[in-house]
């Protein structure tokens, strides 16, 4: 299946957006992630605990999903395909790995956030340092994502290499 | 247009339709990208071995795993 200029452009769209969308999230945790265990007001320690926690399954899942599909489409619906070239497996690698650890620790973040709403837990009890290391991860994996997708490193699979002689 | 080719060019020609019809291999950067991955796996998993198997905020040296009584009297901060 290979999508006509305008299906093409459209699906190259939706993948950039959902991609952008996912990594500016992601930054975003990181942020709240660095303030829940370094600033000293219980209020906002707490909010920003509680607003992971919402914004988990709200924000950042959806985005990952969304990237995640539109980057089969994009792939299925050119000639790059899905599995003909190294660079587009291991962005897919990389975006499936990243969708699954996020969807595993939204019950980390929803544990962080019940607990920032009990009002009897001390702040010593609620600061982790886990989505510090969970958010630099994803960042880390995204951006190795985006060079793939800008530099495209040269090398095809065997399977794109059969099908370069099947087109030849 | 064919005869005016140098026979140089046309075994230069062959030799590299023979190199195409062969599947090159994994790129250097493909292996290099495979082996750090799997060295970040085999620590990931001595860690998680190391601390027990569990997995949560505390195991990173956070504390959220475990939330004071709700009858704790210690005042928020």
């Amino acid at each position: 299946m290979v999508l006509g200029p305008q299906a093409r452009k459209a699906a190259l769209t939706a993948h950039v957006t959902a991609s952008v969308g996912w990594l500016g999230v992601v930054i975003l945790y990181l942020v709240f992630a660095v303030v829940g265990v370094a600033s000293d007001d219980p209020d906002t320690v707490r909010a920003v605990y509680v607003a992971m926690d919402v914004a988990g399954p709200a924000v950042l899942m959806p985005f990952a999903v969304a990237a995640l599909i539109t980057g089969l489409v994009q792939s299925w619906g050119t000639p790059w395909g899905v599995l003909r070239h190294y660079w587009v497996v291991v962005k897919l690698g990389i975006t499936v790995v990243a969708t699954v650890v996020l969807i595993a620790y939204l019950g980390t973040l929803d544990q962080l956030g019940e607990t920032a709403t009990q009002p009897g837990v001390p702040l010593e009890h609620l600061r982790s340092s886990s989505p510090i290391l969970h958010s630099a991860a994803a960042l880390l994996l995204l951006f190795g994502a985006t060079l793939l997708s800008v530099f495209k490193p040269r090398g095809v699979t065997l399977r794109g290499h059969r099908w370069r002689q099947a087109q030849a | 247009m064919a005869s005016t080719r140098d026979p140089d060019d046309i075994s230069t020609a062959e030799a590299g339709t023979r190199r195409a019809a062969e599947h090159p291999g994994m790129p250097t950067w493909v292996k290099a990208l495979i082996a750090t991955a799997v060295a970040i796996l085999v620590v990931l998993l001595i860690v998680k071995a190391a601390s027990g198997g569990g997995h949560g905020p505390s195991r990173h040296g956070g504390l959220g795993d475990s939330p004071a009584p709700a009858s704790a009297s210690t005042p928020a901060g």
